[in-house]
């Protein structure tokens, strides 16, 4: 398998001649996933925190956190270290268990990859995720967003020494697969949307009134009036719904 | 050649062969090996499936479709071109290739981590022993005061919170540590350099107040059992941290980053077993060295035992020596 990184993508070739280009998320899509995640962690550690108080003792107990008089046994065990494990092992363990994804990143659409494309491996997440400590210096990551900012492919250091990149997630989409229905993303069916595309590609070679003819009549049958627009209207339409 | 037409009902007649590699996908990652006419079947499904792929994406560029198609293709080609290893055989390999092979490749790195721990150790001790005042410049006033009045700052700490609790907290604290001294490594070898001279400034200033204040055998009695392997791991990772700061500063042939990514790879296996050797000693230092009912004999076996093992389990000495004939792969 060889691998080609440009500033936008990640080519993929495999040995049996496949190549695919893999999207990479750059700093808004990286700073998204992270928020989301950072709030999913600190949620979960704040409520384990506060459920193992109450359930342990009360709102008495919740009081008493402050106080030297504590029962450590009892609230280390099953209050801090659990709430501490949450915050601290949520990015290493969400991430080996889920593939190089977390909620965050589930949810911001990305999933870290190793430079061939691969989900990362448990070696490399664990190295990222060590260099937190630098990237997250000396606050709110300034040192990893710099880094991101400054480097062509958008990662922090602790993806410069792991050998891994965030890449958008391109996943199995099995209804995908159903060729009859349509796209839900462009509203076009695969039919209409190789025709759409053929008459894209034939689009300098046809006069204005074909051209017309041709997209109003394609048009139509999407449901877009089309009265009186003139070709380059219709090109643009057209070439909104490639886009999707 | 096939129209649009002729290539849509091609595509459609596939589909339902894909929904079947995916299923047989799924099994067959979780599975460790494939026999031969399994790897036969998924090479001649993943030809196929890669024409579709293309097909596809010429029909229908940038749809779910087509990416659907391609993520498809992507995870059987990944499959079949993955080197199939046992999972046993990869854990035995790492304890007997990877991290002995990793401890020789950072050899020089280890005796200059060591020689800046003990010249900032042996130089801080010395000027405290002579101008004990300096040491109120990195010890609290708390702990000199109670130096002062003979006590160390260790007595009665198994009165405040229990073993369990007291040795989480040290081995938390002493991971983070070692894991900063490594991390510091990438700004070329700088960060690890103040960490290191920092902790072995610490060791030496306290060392020489609690000898100034006649309480030199208290503090060789508690910290015996577990600071030997405690501080040969802070070095250890120090020394990666430092392996990692030359792969900047001298890449050789690969581009700086690869050389970073390469000793970053190498090094962080030593870091790995470096920290489970720091649960062991944190759990030492919870249970027996505030235990003031443990004797010297006890705490030197202790000691020795965890240090000895330190050793040969990085030099791959503690392993049998057919694991180190194993590649991993089949």
């Amino acid at each position: 398998m060889s691998e080609r990184a440009s500033e936008q993508t990640l080519t993929v070739t495999t040995a049996q001649g496949l190549t695919v280009e893999i999207e990479l998320a750059q700093l808004g899509a990286r700073s998204f996933a992270f928020v989301l995640d950072w709030h999913i962690r600190v949620l979960l550690a704040l409520g384990w925190f506060l459920l193992g108080m109450l359930v342990i003792g009360g709102t008495e107990k919740l009081r008493d956190i402050f106080n030297a008089d504590i029962d450590w046994e009892m609230v280390g065990y099953w209050v801090m270290l659990p709430s501490a494990a949450i915050y601290l092992f949520y990015h290493p363990l969400l991430e080996v268990l889920m593939h190089g994804s977390t909620p965050g990143k589930r949810m911001a659409g990305v999933r870290v990859v190793g430079l061939n494309g691969e989900p990362a491996g448990v070696a490399a997440i664990l190295i990222r995720n060590v260099l937190r400590i630098v990237d997250s210096a000396p606050a709110f990551y300034a040192i990893g967003l710099i880094c991101c900012a400054l480097n062509r492919h958008h990662v922090r250091i602790g993806d410069l020494a792991a050998g891994t990149l965030l890449a958008y997630d391109r996943r199995v989409d099995k209804d995908a697969f159903n060729l009859t229905q349509a796209s839900p993303a462009s509203a076009l069916s695969l039919k209409q949307r190789a025709l759409l595309l053929e008459l894209l590609e034939r689009w300098p070679e046809l006069s204005d009134a074909v051209r017309i003819h041709a997209a109003a009549t394609l048009l139509a049958k999407l449901g877009e009036p089309t009265v009186g627009a003139g070709a380059a209207l219709l090109k643009s339409r057209l070439e909104a719904y490639v886009r999707g | 050649m096939l129209g649009v037409d002729g290539q849509m009902r091609w595509l459609s007649a596939r589909a339902a062969r894909w929904g079947v590699l995916e299923g047989w996908l799924k099994r067959a990652e979780r599975s460790d090996s494939l026999d031969v006419r399994e790897a036969t079947e998924l090479n001649e499904e993943l030809a196929a499936l890669t024409e579709d792929a293309q097909l596809a994406r010429a029909l229908a560029p940038r749809t779910r479709f087509s990416e659907s198609l391609d993520a498809l293709a992507l995870r059987g080609h990944r499959l079949s071109e993955r080197p199939l290893k046992r999972r046993g055989d990869a854990v035995k390999t790492f304890l007997a290739v990877e991290v002995p092979d990793a401890l020789k490749s950072i050899h020089g790195a280890l005796w200059v981590s060591l020689a800046i721990f003990l010249s900032a150790t042996v130089l801080s001790f010395a000027l405290v022993r002579a101008n004990p005042e300096l040491a109120q410049l990195f010890a609290s006033e708390e702990m000199i005061a109670g130096v002062e009045r003979g006590e160390l700052w260790t007595e009665g700490l198994l009165n405040v919170m229990p073993s369990s609790i007291l040795a989480f907290e040290i081995m938390t604290n002493n991971i983070m540590v070692t894991l900063v001294a490594f991390a510091l490594g990438v700004f070329y070898g700088v960060g690890t350099f103040y960490i290191l001279a920092t902790n072995g400034v610490m060791l030496g200033t306290i060392s020489a107040l609690c000898v100034v204040h006649g309480v030199g055998f208290k503090l060789l009695e508690f910290v015996l059992a577990h600071g030997v392997t405690e501080l040969s791991v802070i070095v250890l990772a120090a020394a990666c941290g430092l392996a990692v700061g030359d792969a900047l500063t001298h890449p050789g042939d690969q581009t700086r980053t690869a050389a970073f990514r390469d000793a970053f790879r190498r090094t962080g296996k030593l870091v790995l077993m470096g920290a489970l050797f720091l649960v062991l000693s944190g759990i030492v230092e919870g249970y027996i060295s505030p235990n003031e009912s443990a004797s010297m004999l006890l705490r030197g076996i202790a000691s020795l035992s965890l240090f000895t093992l330190f050793l040969l389990v990085l030099s791959g000495r503690a392993f049998p020596p057919s694991w180190r004939g194993l590649s991993g792969e089949i």
